[in-house]
């Protein structure tokens, strides 16, 4: 057997977050470097896992497989593919920014750290579990640490209130995909877990994949968000701390939509199409719905939020194309905005740090001050809003393309969140950080060399797969490819 | 890959080099930032000059590509297409943004963020060639809504005046709207007919087994982001506002090349959209009309620079109408001699704001001086000569070929609206030189040194390397128009339309216009000429008119009133309904719901044997009701 790639991506976080739990509280410093280092290695590893991985031959690689509770069929199976690989990447690059975005970051740094690497520990887990019992602990072990993360650390007097929100809406979520996943267990009756097994055997009638699909859409559409479970979103966002934030929207949104994808659409395509037109009604509403909404927000992060929700709409739009291009559009998006979005939450932070506001009406004139947070906020604002040449610009172009050529008149209406995203961000870019400097503000440090490392990480990954996106889609492709061929249309 | 393709793609990826080693290495040195820069463009502009030295007499079209993105259904290319147009326009673009690069060393001298200014220069150029090249629509969407962004980063570049921040944020705003339809259009056109380059497009509409309609609506579409980019009525709002940015970017982008661009595209895909009369009918009369208002509007502007504004969209206005009447060779060609004596004009005005601290001609006049400054003030009247369309200048030769190109596909009232146009440019243009010419105060020549301390040297010109390029703008000026000549056996038709026979000149057309010319100017010196002071015109003296022009027709006002009376109050309503409705209802009302059901079942359970007793009788009833239903 080769080198466990996967399970060294998931066993140096863990000894990072036991490291972290073994030294004292007041060695702040040593705390951060050890998250530093570890999560450093995990991000080599998944560089690795990305060029290493097989790309002629495509399927389902670096497989690990150790029996565990072999009565009911459950394995210790990892494996990733051409869609998970991916998302793999991006939850390190998200994690190894967020320790560095944290590093100013001064009340119980220990239990911070640990929370946060054991949140994206878990997350790596449901990338690469290829087991759905594992699958539905990992994602267990994903969404718990968000409630102490946000409730501890967080800001705003809302706080406990909005991770309370998102908690319970998430757990509300993940009860539906727990009786999914059970449900779906029972009903194939092969005795295993193992999402491969079932895919190559599992036959359900048509009505039961109906059922079970609306179980996964429901419960997986409350994480995406989609509309009206999308609540939990903005004001989780803004009450949290910005690596909070970064890996929340960055990387724990995505569970959704990567659930869709990895368990609902190939065991259950029937069930896509009888709810594909749902799902495309919903997602018009995020689309175009959270849009709108985020020109009214006067809070950025709340602004961020629900372009989030926006954005994450075009995942489930392009899923409900049933398409390929739909759905590498729905994988790639998923990719691109969730770098997107840790560029803006960092860069907001960079900013929120000192002036400890991020309310638009009382900013203003901050570029004149703060010259490296304003550019790298513009730089997440213009890769948001869809310019060629960075990362989301592709996702978007597929998605739409599949979305006119499917639902002509929505795909159309879709489009037009292009000019009201276009609209918020400015109007955002020239109250915050154009025009006069309020003189409350004057004097306030820049940015410091350190703090805009994690920036231009974030930003050389948004121009690089902006300018070379065949480097992920390529990778996406090889597993969209078999969904379309499940779902048995082009 | 030919050697041409390889040049042009060197010649467009040198600016996109100089953004990175500005960002990455040079960004705190200042004249290390500005040599970077310039260098690069002068790459470019070299290359370019030697491929057209090298393709003279005719270009041969070339196509390229280079894979971008594979899918199953449909791969996305990038590529360049080499032919007559593009080398043209990559002339124009390059040669006008080296000038202003080197311009900009004078003009922004002193300046603060000079690197940064230099690095969205180079962007700018990279994106505008990227644009120019592109063999297929979505390429060229590509560099379309990056020059967007340039512009954006380079009218804000003093963005810490709130004037120049608002007026960023409605250029983007404005041209983003357009781009609207441009994207639906280049959707509609991908979904259809997959990622066809301009070749296949503007071969379409022959093919009967296409849907017409189809076509039609695409154009239009398409047209609405040229609309928006290119400044035609109503979405022109922007663009005055824009001369907020330092004044050779105003020159640039804003009235040379980026403007431009929705003019090159129709002439790119003229095919595609000559094959829907409709479409043409209707980017002619936009056209006319937005050249119409416009130069109504520069009839009462005050500020130099929104003179000039006003001016390119009005002459914008001439080109895609032109083009709509069917007049390709016209519209490009004006599109090439307007873009010289444009950016000359702005550069001249940016020397003279330089030198005396405002915008407005009144004020330059009475501070006094301008003829003192030699070079500026000769290569200023060769440009509104030009401008003003005066033999032997370009513009007048770009102007009467669009007179011609209107009377020879038939639309005679175009042609007379036309000139009617071209007395008003020529009135509006001259009546700025005329002011700038009034007589000097003698009084405020002791003052002037003092108020304004060594910045201002009365008397003296601006720095060479500001003035030198005036002087070379000012040459193309003068002998670009001779290009469409017999003299020069029609070399344009030659080298743009591979034509041969020879056309010959129109006397009528060039007496008439002429004639219109002189009397604009005529009437502006009547009205402005040698005296002192503020003075009135024509129209200012009739009421209403000077309202309707002062406020610009009320359309930056209705734009106001669209944004604050329904885009924001819709976007508070929905974040009251999200709030209200879908939260403090929808989600919380769930969680409280559970919380109720929860203090009702624990009174259930209170601990009193009665209750107990009394619940669990309740629930055997209702099992024993439920059975019976089964």
């Amino acid at each position: 057997m080769n080198f466990p790639i996967l399970s060294s991506i998931l066993i140096i976080p863990t000894i990072t977050v036991v490291l972290i739990l073994f030294t004292k509280p007041e060695q702040k410093n040593t705390i951060r470097v050890i998250s530093l280092i570890g999560t450093g290695i995990t991000f080599l590893l998944s560089v690795f896992l990305m060029v290493s991985y097989d790309r002629s031959a495509g399927g389902v690689q670096f497989m690990e497989s150790v029996s565990w509770i072999p009565s009911y069929g459950i394995n210790y199976l990892m494996g990733v593919d051409g869609l998970s690989v991916p998302l793999v990447f991006l939850n390190a690059l998200a994690i190894f920014t967020g320790v560095m975005v944290s590093w100013h970051i001064e009340e119980r740094v220990k239990e911070f750290y640990a929370l946060l690497i054991f949140l994206a520990t878990g997350v790596f887990g449901v990338f690469m579990t290829l087991d759905l019992f594992f699958f539905a602990i990992f994602y267990e072990v994903a969404v718990l640490p968000m409630y102490l993360l946000i409730a501890i650390w967080g800001s705003g007097k809302n706080r406990e209130y909005a991770a309370f929100k998102l908690t319970l809406v998430l757990f509300f979520g993940s009860a539906f995909v727990m009786g999914g996943i059970l449900y779906l267990y029972k009903a194939a009756g092969l005795n295993t877990f193992s999402i491969l097994e079932l895919k190559k055997s599992a036959q359900f009638t048509t009505n039961m994949q109906s059922l079970l699909f609306l179980l996964f859409f429901i419960g997986f559409g409350s994480i995406i968000p989609s509309f009206p479970m999308h609540t939990w979103s903005p004001e989780g966002h803004a009450c949290a701390p910005s690596a909070v934030s970064m890996l929340h929207a960055g990387v724990l949104m995505k569970l959704g939509g990567y659930g869709l994808l990895r368990i609902a659409i190939p065991l259950l395509p029937e069930g896509l199409r009888d709810w594909a037109l749902v799902m495309m009604a919903l997602s018009m509403c995020n689309i175009v719905y959270g849009a709108f909404t985020a020109i009214a927000q006067d809070d950025m992060k709340f602004m961020v939020g629900f372009s989030s929700v926006s954005h994450m709409g075009m995942v489930l739009f392009g899923i409900s194309t049933m398409t390929l291009t739909g759905l590498n559009g729905a994988a790639f998006q998923m990719f691109a905005h969730g770098i997107v979005t840790a560029l803006y939450f960092s860069s907001i932070g960079a900013m929120y740090n000192k002036t400890h506001t991020r309310m638009i009406s009382d900013l203003g004139g901050i570029a004149n001050i703060m010259p490296r947070a304003a550019f790298f906020f513009a730089v997440a604002g213009m890769a948001g809003l869809g310019l060629p040449g960075f990362a989301p610009f592709v996702a978007e172009l597929m998605v739409f393309i599949a979305g006119v050529k499917k639902y002509p008149l929505f795909g159309i209406i879709s489009v037009i969140s292009v000019v009201v995203t276009a609209f918020y961000i400015i109007r955002c870019i020239q109250r915050v950080y154009f025009g006069k400097t309020n003189p409350k503000w004057e004097g306030l440090p820049d940015a410091t060399n350190f703090d805009v490392v994690p920036l231009v990480m974030l930003v050389a990954a948004l121009l690089i797969f902006g300018m070379f996106p065949s480097l992920v889609l390529d990778l996406l492709q090889l597993e969209t490819r078999n969904l379309v061929a499940k779902l048995g249309v082009m | 890959m030919s050697q041409n393709i390889l040049l042009t793609v060197l010649a467009v990826f040198a600016p996109f080099v100089s953004i990175f080693i500005i960002g990455i290495l040079t960004r705190n040195h200042k004249m290390l930032s500005a040599f970077v820069a310039i260098l690069a463009i002068s790459l470019s502009t070299v290359i370019t000059f030697y491929l057209y030295f090298s393709n003279m007499q005719g270009v041969k079209a070339e196509t390229y590509y280079f894979t971008w993105l594979v899918t199953d259904y449909f791969s996305l290319k990038f590529g360049v297409l080499f032919d007559a147009l593009s080398l043209g326009m990559m002339i124009v673009v390059c040669l006008v943004s080296l000038l202003v690069h080197i311009y900009s060393l004078g003009y922004m001298h002193g300046e603060k963020g000079l690197a940064r200014f230099y690095a969205w220069l180079s962007l700018f150029s990279w994106a505008m060639l990227l644009f120019v090249i592109s063999p297929t629509l979505l390429q060229a969407f590509f560099g379309w809504e990056l020059v967007g962004a340039a512009s954006f980063l380079l009218i804000g570049f003093w963005f810490h005046k709130p004037e120049a921040a608002a007026a960023a944020k409605k250029a983007f705003v404005m041209t983003r709207f357009g781009d609207f339809g441009f994207f639906v259009g280049l959707l509609i056109l991908l979904v259809s007919f997959g990622n066809i380059d301009f070749g296949v497009l503007n071969q379409l509409g022959k093919s009967p087994a296409v849907n017409h309609s189809l076509l039609t609506a695409c154009a239009l579409l398409i047209f609405m982001g040229i609309m928006g980019k290119s400044a035609q009525f109503p979405l022109h709002a922007w663009l005055p506002d824009a001369m907020e940015g330092p004044t050779p970017v105003s020159a640039l982008i804003h009235a040379a090349t980026m403007v431009a661009a929705g003019i090159y595209l129709i002439a790119r895909a003229f095919g595609f959209f000559s094959s829907s009369p409709f479409a043409m009918e209707f980017i002619a009369v936009v056209g006319i009309i937005t050249s119409f208002v416009a130069a109504t509007i520069a009839l009462v502007q005050d500020d130099v620079k929104k003179v000039m504004a006003y001016s390119t969209i009005s002459q914008l206005g001439l080109m895609v109408s032109v083009l709509g009447a069917g007049g390709y060779k016209a519209g490009v060609f004006h599109l090439f001699s307007h873009a010289f004596f444009k950016a000359l004009l702005f550069l001249c005005a940016g020397s003279l704001i330089h030198h005396f601290n405002t915008n407005d001609m009144w004020e330059m006049a009475e501070k006094g001086g301008v003829r003192k400054m030699k070079i500026t003030l000769t290569t200023l009247i060769i440009g509104s000569l030009a401008l003003a369309g005066i033999f032997p200048m370009a513009g007048f030769f770009s102007k009467d070929a669009i007179i011609v190109a209107f009377e020879q596909n038939h639309k005679e009232a175009f042609a007379y609206l036309t000139m009617l146009i071209s007395f008003m440019t020529a009135y509006y243009t001259f009546r700025m030189i005329f002011v700038l010419l009034s007589p000097e105060p003698a009084h405020h020549h002791e003052n002037c040194h003092e108020e304004h301390g060594h910045s201002e040297h009365h008397g003296h010109d601006s720095p060479y390397n500001m003035t030198i390029p005036l002087i070379i703008l000012a040459v193309f000026s003068v002998f670009f128009g001779f290009l469409d000549t017999p003299m020069l056996g029609g070399y344009f038709d030659k080298f743009l339309l591979n034509k041969h026979e020879v056309e010959h000149l129109h006397w009528g057309v060039m007496v008439k216009s002429t004639i219109v010319a002189v009397a604009g100017i005529a009437f502006a010196y009547i009205q402005f000429a040698g005296k002192t002071g503020r003075r009135e015109g024509f129209v200012e003296k009739v009421g209403f008119i000077k309202n309707l022009l002062v406020n610009k027709y009320y359309i930056d006002d209705f734009y106001f009133l669209l944004v604050r009376g329904f885009v924001i109050p819709f976007a508070t309503v929905l974040n009251w309904i999200d709030r209200k409705i879908i939260n403090d209802t929808g989600v919380n009302g769930t969680g409280n719901i559970v919380i109720y059901s929860g203090r009702f079942v624990s009174r259930l359970m209170n601990g009193m044997l009665q209750r107990y007793l009394g619940t669990s009788f309740a629930i055997l009833i209702f099992i024993l009701f439920l059975w019976q239903i089964i």
